[in-house]
């Protein structure tokens, strides 16, 4: 019963968060969305490895956060090009 | 008491990263949305990796996870800040 609250809840933080990068005014909006979307995809994975009792899973959190951040810094460094 | 300790620690941190979609939804500001969406997530996944470690103590979930929180730790703000420069970089240059 708790976790379906926690799933739940993920699960419209999800849905705030896409309907912030569908809509965002500029581009730095839509790059900060996804940067939440991959910590909530995180917090996600780490409440199913809690809920089906497999810390396999926790591999997943290491790679999905070296990722986000080198790709949150490479857009980032996009947008102050100059054209 | 574990499993009741496992669970407070989940509806809590569900509850910071629901926080910060809720933040990241209605903010009027790009900045504003940034202090949202970084501290309360980074909260948020802090107390998920607590929840683990409590539920599987073994030395290698507890080292991975701690891993993984310092990781996360360093790499969020960095990217927040990335972010934020290159936006007020942008409009004083635009200005």
């Amino acid at each position: 019963m708790t976790f379906l609250i926690c799933y739940s809840l993920l699960a419209l933080s999800l849905a705030m968060t896409a309907w912030r990068l569908f809509q965002g005014p500029t581009a730095a909006d839509r790059i900060l969305a996804i940067d939440l979307l991959a910590v909530i995809t995180a917090a996600a994975v780490v409440l199913h490895a809690i809920d089906e009792g497999t810390p396999v899973f926790l591999d997943v959190i290491v790679v999905l956060g070296v990722i986000v951040f080198f790709g949150t810094v490479a857009l980032a460094r996009t947008l102050t090009r100059e054209p | 008491m574990k499993e009741i300790l496992i669970q407070i620690f989940c509806v809590l941190g569900s509850v910071a990263v629901f926080l910060a979609a809720i933040g990241m939804l209605r903010f009027p500001d790009f900045f504003t949305r940034t202090h949202a969406a970084t501290k309360a997530s980074a909260f948020g996944l802090a107390c998920f990796l607590l929840a683990a470690c409590l539920d599987f103590p073994q030395i290698n979930v507890i080292l991975k996870s701690l891993f993984a929180l310092i990781a996360l730790f360093i790499t969020l703000p960095v990217a927040s800040q990335a972010l934020a420069d290159a936006v007020r970089k942008n409009d004083k240059g635009g200005a």
